[in-house]
């Protein structure tokens, strides 16, 4: 319900609040931070993160940033399943 | 473009049916009552950070490092939200800050 609620606020705001909105995209990659910065506090190994940052800058390398996704998602769980053992 | 009542309804529909069915695609695969395979549940417990690293730098791909702003805002806000979360571990204003900071250099300096 509050998610609803939420929604229909957010929509109507957005139609009567008029100011310059460019750069407001970055709200979003601001909350990926922040819950990253919140897991490197709670998870002891950060081994799995180190994956991930690494693993998506060599697909950003060799893929290009429009065809990232799907041999990021391999090379993530190849990686995982080769760090499991040790 | 003027979209029909029942083609967004039929598209509501099966993006429904395609949601439920991956949902439930694990429960039906690997047994209701035996143990979920400890792959699984290592995949469970890891993924969550690698997912989230990923995030961050698939929201930052489009950037472009060697055209003229290289990048220097997003770098600068990011900076500046980590900062502010270590310093205040608070969701809200580390968000905010750096959102504020992001659109302060995209829109009036650079």
């Amino acid at each position: 319900m509050y998610w609803v609620v939420g929604t229909i606020i957010g929509s109507v705001a957005g139609t009567i609040i008029k100011f310059n909105t460019k750069g407001i995209d970055f709200a979003m990659t601001a909350l990926f931070v922040v819950i990253f910065i919140e897991q490197w506090y709670s998870y002891k190994n950060h081994i799995p993160a180190a994956i991930g940052i690494l693993s998506t800058i060599i697909s950003l390398i060799i893929f290009g940033a429009d065809n990232l996704v799907l041999p990021l998602m391999l090379l993530i769980t190849i990686t995982l399943m080769i760090f499991r053992s040790r | 473009m003027h979209v029909n009542i029942s083609y967004s309804l039929i598209a509501i529909l099966i993006m429904g049916i395609k949601t439920f069915s991956i949902r439930s695609a694990p429960f039906v695969l690997f047994g209701k009552n035996k143990a979920t395979p400890k792959c699984i549940v290592y995949l469970g417990n890891n993924l969550p950070p690698v997912v989230m690293a990923m995030l961050i730098i698939c929201c930052l791909r489009k950037i472009n490092l060697h055209a003229f702003p290289f990048g220097i805002p997003e770098a600068i806000g990011i900076i500046t939200v980590a900062v502010l979360h270590i310093w205040k571990r608070n969701n809200l204003i580390s968000i905010l800050g750096g959102t504020s900071v992001y659109m302060i250099l995209v829109q009036l300096i650079l």
